[in-house]
C-alpha cells in the first residue's frame, strides 16, 4: 500500500502513515479552513490499510500541540476507526506526545483517550 | 483533568436517551425491524452526545490556553517599553500592536496610514517616509528591501518624543509569501535623552552653582589659543571665610552664599565671559579680550557688588587676583597660577580689613535677632578694659581681654532667635541647646585664626568650684580672660533688662557677685571688682593697683 505523506502546512499536521513499516504519525497544528477535506483522505486510507492488518502490529503516534474543533472530530473518527480495528483484532498502541510542561496538552490527550480501549499511552517529553 | 462540570449541559440529550432505553426494556415490546432500527439509533445517538460532549471539552481547554498565551503575549509587549506595529502594502496599521505605540502616538493607531502617523515638520523626512515604505512592498529581493528601509531615519520626533525606530521585513505567515510585514520597533528616548542631556551638562558644570566646572575650563584651554581672545585676562576669586559660615551656620548657608558669589560674578562679567566654579570656595573667570585695564574695572565691579551685599550676606567678599597675557608665549596655566597668586596675596594684604567686616557683620546679625544685645559688648568691652589695667596684665593678655569682651556672645547668633527672646525660663531642652553657644563662638574663633582667644571662649561658662560647662573646669584651669570676662559679662547682665529678667541695681548685682565669689567666680578677681566696682563701671574713682 503506498506510503502516505503530507508536509506540515501553516493549519495542517504533518503526516506520514508507512505501511511497510506499520508506522503512522501525525505532528504539528490542525485548524484548517475544511477540516473534514484535510482528514477525508486520512480516514479513507487508514480503512483500507486497517482492514489487511488483522493479527499485525500498527504503531500510531500523534503530537498534536492545537486543533480547532472540527479537526478534534476528524482525529476521533480515526481513533474511532482504530478502536473498531483492535476489535477486530489488529494489535494497536497509540502514543500521544504531550509537553511535560504544558498542562492544557495533557488535559485535551486525557479528553482524546476517554471511552477508547486500545492500548493508549500519553508520554510526556 | 476532565472537567465534570461540562456533563451538566447535556442533561437534555442524555434524559432522551435514558428514555428510550428505558422504551427498549419494556417485555411487551415487539422485536420487529423499526425496532432493532430504534435500537442501533439510540446507540448512535449515545455516541454522537459523548464525542460532542468531549469535543465540548476540548475545544474549552484549548480556547483556555490560546486565550492565557495571547494574554501572556499582550503582556510582554505591552510592559516592553517599546512600540510594536505592523502594517503590509497597504501601510495601514495593523490591529495587533502594543500598547506603547499609543502613548508614542497619542491616539488609537489601528488602521491608520503609518506615513500619516510618522509625519512631522520635516518635509524631506516625509517625503523619504512616503516614497521608502510605499516601494517596499514592490521590492522583490529581500536584500533590495532592506536597502531601501536603510535610507530611513532611525531617531525622529514625534510630537515632542524622540524616538528610535527599528525597521523589520517579517512574514507573518511562513508557508505564505504573499504574508510581508514592515515591523516598526519604537522606544521613545525622550527621557534617556534628558538624563544624557544632564551628564552632559553635570559633566562640565557644577551642580551647585549651575556655573562651569574645572573640567570645562580645562577642556577649554586649547580652543582659547586664538589671536582673537587676545588680550586673555584671568581672576582666580576664592570667598572669605566660607569655612566659618560652613562651621557656624552650616553647610546649606554655606552654599547660599556661594550661589550669591556666583550671581556676583555673573552680574559682573561680560556674556562672553567664561565663569567657573575652580574648587570649594575658588572661581576662575576668564575674560577673553580683557585687557589689564578692563580686568581691573571688572574686579572693582565684583568688589563694589560684595561690599553692598556684604551686611544681608554675612559678610560675604571674595580676595580677588587678576592676570593678563598678551600673547600666547606663557601658557595659559602659567597666567591660572600667576592670578592664584595675586589673589592669595591681596587675600592677606585684606586679612585684617575681612576679618573686622565678618565680625561686624556677625555682630549686627545677633543684634538683630535679639535686640536686648543693643549695646551690650561695647559695655562689657569698656569695663573689661578698665578692668584689665587694675590687673596689669600686660599689652597682649589686654587686647585678649578687649577680644573676648567684644566678641564673648558671637556664639550665640547661631541659636534659634525664640530662644534668645524667651521671655519665661528656658526648659532643660532649651538650657542644652543655648548651653552650646561657648562651642560655636570657639568654632568661630578658630576660623578667625585666633586659637587663644577660642579657647576662652569655650570657658566662659566654666565656674570657679568646677560646676560649669562644658568640661567642668575649676580654679586656674580656666583661662584669666574667661573668668575676667564672666563677671563682668555678669554685671552687664543683671543691671540690663532682659527678655526674661528685669533689671537690678548696681548695688543688689554686686551683693549677688559678692555672694558667687568662690563658687562661680574667681574670689580674687570678684574682691577686685567689688573694691574698684565704682572706678570700673564708671561710677567713681579707683581705688586699688590690682588684685589682692
Amino acid at each position: 500500500m503506498e506510503r502516505l505523506f503530507l508536509k506540515e502546512s501553516k493549519s495542517t499536521p504533518f503526516v506520514d502513515f508507512d505501511a511497510d513499516k506499520n508506522i503512522l504519525l501525525i505532528k504539528g497544528q490542525s485548524y484548517p479552513e475544511d477540516a473534514f477535506l484535510f482528514f477525508k483522505p486520512l480516514l479513507e486510507w487508514l480503512k483500507e490499510y486497517l482492514a489487511g492488518k488483522v493479527g499485525q502490529n500498527v504503531w500510531l503516534e500523534v503530537t498534536l500541540t492545537y486543533t480547532n474543533t472540527s479537526s478534534s472530530k476528524c482525529i476521533m473518527m480515526i481513533l474511532d476507526l482504530l478502536e473498531e480495528a483492535a476489535d477486530q483484532g489488529v494489535i494497536v498502541e497509540l502514543k500521544w506526545i504531550c509537553n511535560e510542561h504544558n498542562e492544557y496538552e495533557q488535559e485535551c490527550a486525557e479528553e482524546f483517550k476517554e471511552d477508547y480501549t486500545f492500548p493508549f499511552e500519553i508520554v510526556l517529553v | 483533568m476532565k472537567d465534570q462540570r461540562s456533563d451538566a449541559i447535556f442533561d437534555d440529550e442524555i434524559a432522551i436517551y435514558d428514555e428510550a432505553r428505558e422504551f427498549l426494556k419494556q417485555d411487551s415490546l415487539e422485536k420487529d425491524e423499526l425496532i432493532l432500527k430504534f435500537n442501533n439509533f439510540t446507540n448512535n445517538y449515545c455516541r454522537l452526545v459523548n464525542t460532542t460532549r468531549r469535543l465540548c471539552s476540548i475545544s474549552d481547554v484549548q480556547s483556555r490556553e490560546l486565550k492565557r498565551r495571547e494574554r501572556e503575549i499582550n503582556n510582554l509587549l505591552d510592559n516592553s517599553d517599546q512600540g510594536f506595529l505592523t502594517f503590509g502594502q497597504n501601510l495601514l496599521v495593523e490591529k495587533e500592536h502594543s500598547s506603547e505605540c499609543t502613548r508614542i502616538f497619542n491616539k488609537k493607531i489601528a488602521n491608520l496610514n503609518i506615513v500619516e502617523l510618522l509625519h512631522t515638520e520635516n518635509e524631506e523626512q516625509n517625503k523619504l517616509f512616503a516614497a521608502v515604505l510605499e516601494s517596499v512592498f514592490n521590492v522583490e529581493n529581500r536584500e533590495a528591501q532592506l536597502s531601501c528601509l536603510n535610507d530611513l531615519p532611525n531617531l525622529i520626533k514625534i510630537r515632542e518624543n524622540y524616538v528610535h525606530i527599528k525597521y523589520k521585513i517579517i512574514n507573518t505567515d511562513e508557508f505564505d509569501e504573499n504574508s510581508v510585514r514592515l515591523m516598526l520597533i519604537l522606544t521613545d528616548l525622550t527621557e534617556r535623552r534628558k538624563v544624557e542631556d544632564q551628564l552632559l551638562f553635570l559633566s562640565f558644570h557644577d551642580k551647585l552653582t549651575s556655573l562651569f566646572n574645572r573640567a570645562y575650563v580645562e577642556s577649554i584651554i586649547p580652543q582659547l589659543q586664538i589671536d582673537s581672545n587676545l588680550p586673555l585676562s584671568i581672576v582666580m576669586a576664592d570667598i572669605n571665610a566660607l569655612k566659618l559660615v560652613n562651621d557656624v551656620f552650616g553647610h546649606e548657608y554655606g552654599d547660599k552664599l556661594i550661589v550669591q558669589a556666583a550671581k556676583v560674578f555673573l552680574k559682573c562679567c561680560r556674556k562672553s565671559d567664561i565663569i567657573a566654579r575652580w574648587g570649594g570656595d575658588e572661581f576662575l573667570i576668564l575674560l577673553p579680550g580683557a585687557n589689564q585695564e578692563a580686568c581691573t574695572r571688572i574686579c572693582n565691579n565684583i568688589k563694589a557688588m560684595f561690599d553692598a551685599l556684604s551686611y544681608e550676606q554675612m559678610g560675604l567678599s571674595a580676595a580677588l587676583g587678576g592676570a593678563t597675557m598678551e600673547n600666547w608665549d606663557t601658557d595659559i596655566t602659567s597666567i591660572i597660577d600667576a592670578a592664584d597668586r595675586i589673589m592669595y596675596s591681596n587675600k592677606l594684604i585684606e586679612n585684617k580689613t575681612t576679618r573686622e567686616k565678618i565680625i561686624s557683620s556677625v555682630e549686627k546679625a545677633l543684634q538683630s535677632k535679639c535686640p536686648a544685645y543693643i549695646g551690650h559688648s561695647e559695655r562689657v568691652e569698656t569695663i573689661a578694659n578698665r578692668f584689665a589695667q587694675l590687673l596689669k596684665l600686660g599689652q597682649e593678655p589686654q587686647e585678649m581681654v578687649s577680644l573676648l569682651a567684644r566678641l564673648h556672645d558671637i556664639g550665640k547668633v547661631a541659636m534659634p532667635v525664640e530662644l534668645l527672646n524667651k521671655s519665661t525660663s528656658l526648659s532643660e531642652n532649651e538650657l542644652q541647646t543655648i548651653r552650646k553657644y561657648p562651642e560655636i563662638g570657639y568654632r568661630m574663633a578658630r576660623s578667625l585664626e585666633e586659637p587663644v582667644l577660642a579657647l576662652s571662649m569655650l570657658a566662659l561658662r566654666e565656674q570657679w568650684d568646677g560646676n560649669g560647662y562644658p568640661y567642668g573646669l575649676k580654679g586656674d584651669q580656666i583661662p584669666v580672660v574667661a573668668r575676667i570676662i564672666s563677671i563682668i559679662e555678669a554685671y552687664d547682665v543683671m543691671t540690663h533688662d532682659q527678655p526674661n529678667k528685669r533689671k537690678r541695681s548696681h548695688e543688689e548685682a554686686l551683693r549677688e557677685l559678692d555672694r558667687c565669689a568662690g563658687t562661680q567666680f574667681d574670689p580674687n578677681l570678684i574682691r577686685l571688682f567689688l573694691d574698684n566696682a565704682d572706678y570700673i563701671t564708671n561710677s567713681a574713682p579707683c581705688t586699688s593697683d590690682g588684685p589682692g
